[in-house]
């Protein structure tokens, strides 16, 4: 099971520039500040973060990309036979994948994972021993040509789901910050049980082993369960002799 | 009497040791009545043999003597029930 973070970076732009000005054209994707007009060369950057927990064993671990895409031709001839779309996701600052699709691109999602040792994991991003943060502050899709593009390219270019499968050993999990429910004090409970850690003697009502005859005893002894080799002395339930009928 | 005489039940004196307090009373048949007398305080030893009276009247009656108390203890070596004949029997 895996916890994934999603975003979707969608791209609109109807009114791209010719593709001379776009070859190697650079496009940094970010996630709260999508731009409305691809400008070349723009560098924004975007931040995913949450607490995350550290596996305490080296295990492998897979960090999966998922790309949703679909690139629609707009108005036009089509600009290249072959349009390549270089994908470069710096994931966690040390996973860099570069996939390339030709285009017109396969529609639909593609998986590109990558594995990595825990231990590498670690020595390349400094963190404390219990829990750090792992920001996404390197995601970077690339869109460039091999070629220049000899006519304009319209229409519109969309990247949907751009999404981080993150291994189970980094589920965020919830921590419970509130104190567990307890009484105030001792009177709260019901009954004014005042045990403060002491065992609670109880006289068993039903005091179970042999029953010893001891000359000159004048009560009964009662064996408390919860003290060891304790006893109580109580009384005979009154003792009571009976005549037989008289007057006959 | 035969048992159908009604008995008029007047006192009961005993030999009796002990310690505490010895609670006696008299009862009828099926304990439908009865008739509680004053208690003996009981010592370890004692020269006499103490009478307590009793007003009771009944054609059969038991004696009902027992202590209540913790390390109350009674030993009764005799008993006597002092009874008279009152009526020969219930009207029938």
């Amino acid at each position: 099971m895996s916890q994934p973070i999603l975003f979707f970076a969608d791209i609109s732009n109807s009114g791209m520039l010719p593709a001379p000005a776009w070859s190697n054209l650079n496009i940094n994707i970010p996630i709260n500040q999508l731009v409305d007009e691809i400008v070349a060369g723009a560098d924004v950057t975007c931040s995913l973060g949450g607490p995350v927990d550290i596996p305490t064993q080296n295990t492998l671990v897979t960090l999966a990309v998922i790309i949703d895409w679909n690139a629609i031709q707009g108005s036009g001839s089509s600009p290249l036979g072959t349009l390549q779309v270089n994908l470069n996701s710096f994931l966690f600052g040390f996973i860099s994948e570069l996939s390339t699709f030709d285009f017109p691109a396969p529609q639909g999602i593609n998986i590109v994972t990558k594995s990595i040792l825990l231990d590498t994991l670690m020595a390349n991003y400094a963190t404390t021993p219990t829990i750090f943060f792992g920001n996404l502050d390197n995601i970077q899709i690339s869109l460039s040509v091999s070629q220049t593009v000899p006519g304009t390219f319209g229409g519109t270019v969309e990247f949907r789901g751009y999404s981080f499968t993150v291994p189970n050993a980094f589920i965020t999990t919830l921590i419970l910050q509130e104190d567990p429910l307890l009484p105030a004090d001792e009177s709260a409970i019901d009954g004014g049980i005042d045990a403060n850690g002491v065992p609670i003697e109880v006289l068993s009502v039903d005091s179970s082993g042999l029953y010893v005859l001891t000359p000159g005893k004048t009560d009964d002894t009662l064996y408390t369960r919860n003290v060891a080799q304790a006893t109580d002395d109580v009384a005979i339930p009154d003792p009571t002799i009976k005549t037989a009928l008289l007057g006959d | 009497m035969g048992g159908e005489g009604i008995l008029h039940y007047g006192a009961v004196r005993m030999r009796v040791v002990g310690s505490g307090s010895l609670q006696m009373k008299f009862q009828s048949l099926d304990e439908t009545t009865e008739y509680s007398i004053l208690a003996l305080t009981m010592t370890a030893t004692t020269d006499r043999e103490p009478t307590r009276l009793a007003n009771f009247k009944s054609q059969r009656a038991s004696l009902e003597l027992k202590t209540t108390e913790i390390n109350e203890i009674f030993k009764i070596q005799k008993i006597i029930v002092f009874a008279r004949a009152m009526f020969s029997s219930y009207p029938g």
